[in-house]
């Protein structure tokens, strides 16, 4: 524990903040300071800003850790840009795949449009709610159609994830973290 | 200030101390069944001889093999990407050429993303927890920042990101 508290204060010694509107601006602040600015860069290894997407809204930023080996990236999005972004939601849409049993496990799969060649094989491991949940189909069809994947959604959990009545979940969810008002 | 302010707002004691407690037992019992027979032990070689099986596929022998994994499917992205795939395989490279995770589940560091051999993204909430040294939960923004230091530098030999969200309680 000695070693964290070391490190946690080394750690708040380094701290930069990036100017939200000048990117390449950068000041040392205190943690106190931190505790209230919107966008924090760990300045020790990453103080070198690549891109900037967007650069006069600054929302995101690219940061490469100069001190490394290989290419070790960090974007920081400047602030959570909707409601339910926080929340979350229960998508609607018309997944366009197919249920087969591929491998031996049954599996939704999402294939390119036609004519577009295969990049890849991309396997969606699904969260708690399950191969059967709307949103990881709808994300499988995109990843399919707009990146030229096909899209594996095995059946991991045998079933026995939470697809009966995933919006009770996502209410309940909400009431525990006060995202219901 | 910002657009989530509004949801961020803090609800009342009343609400705290006699509404919340039934909610917390209700996500408890919704929760505590899937994530009970979803159990590595269980799941662990499920997503491994699929992957085996896939990459040993014929049809497949010529294809870049990805994998994305989200919440409970992010311990085993994770995994996939490691060299050795865990202490059940004999594999000597990753089973997958590249791994995204979004609020990965059981996700430790640095014993995680130090085994990792395949190309790795993350998607992290600043509240999201992990853990640090495998020890008691611990914020993963923190860890990150830590591990970014001179004396105990992030030892990355592959391409590596993170997109991280400040203020979001879970990813």
């Amino acid at each position: 524990m000695a070693d964290l508290v070391r490190h946690q204060y080394k750690w708040a010694k380094s701290f930069t903040r990036c100017s939200a509107t000048n990117p390449s601006r950068v000041t040392t602040i205190s943690p106190y300071q931190w505790l209230a600015q919107p966008l924090v860069v760990p300045h020790a290894h990453m103080s070198k800003i690549v891109i900037s997407i967007n650069p006069s809204k600054a929302r995101y930023f690219l940061l490469q850790h100069t001190q490394q080996q290989a290419p070790t990236y960090a974007v920081i999005m400047d602030t959570v840009q909707c409601r339910d972004c926080v929340s979350g939601a229960i998508h609607t849409g018309k997944p366009t795949g197919t249920e087969i049993t591929y491998q031996g496990l049954p599996t939704y799969v999402t294939r390119p449009d036609e004519g577009t060649p295969e990049k890849g094989i991309i396997v969606f491991i699904t969260d708690i709610f399950g191969w059967e949940f709307p949103n990881s189909r709808l994300l499988a069809d995109k990843y399919a159609k707009k990146g030229g994947y096909t899209v594996y959604i095995p059946d991991f959990m045998r079933g026995q994830s939470i697809h009966q009545d995933p919006a009770q979940a996502f209410t309940t969810f909400h009431q525990v973290t006060e995202l219901h008002q | 200030m910002r657009a989530t302010a509004a949801y961020e707002a803090p609800s009342s004691l009343l609400y705290t101390v006699f509404v919340k407690p039934f909610y917390i037992l209700r996500a408890i019992f919704l929760f505590a069944g899937p994530a009970f027979h979803t159990r590595p032990s269980k799941s662990k070689p499920i997503v491994l001889n699929f992957m085996r099986s896939l990459r040993a596929d014929p049809a497949t022998a010529d294809s870049k093999i990805g994998v994305v994994g989200f919440c409970w499917g992010g311990q085993y992205a994770v995994l996939l990407g490691q060299d050795d795939s865990g202490p059940v395989s004999t594999e000597s490279k990753p089973l997958t050429d590249a791994v995204f995770t979004a609020h990965p589940a059981r996700f430790a560091i640095p014993e995680d993303v130090e085994k990792v051999k395949a190309p790795l993204s993350m998607a992290l909430a600043e509240k999201d927890l992990c853990r640090c040294w495998g020890r008691t939960p611990f914020p993963i923004l923190a860890c990150l920042m830590i591990f970014s230091q001179d004396n105990m530098p992030f030892p990355q030999t592959t391409p590596f990101e993170y997109l991280l969200t400040p203020r979001l309680p879970q990813g």
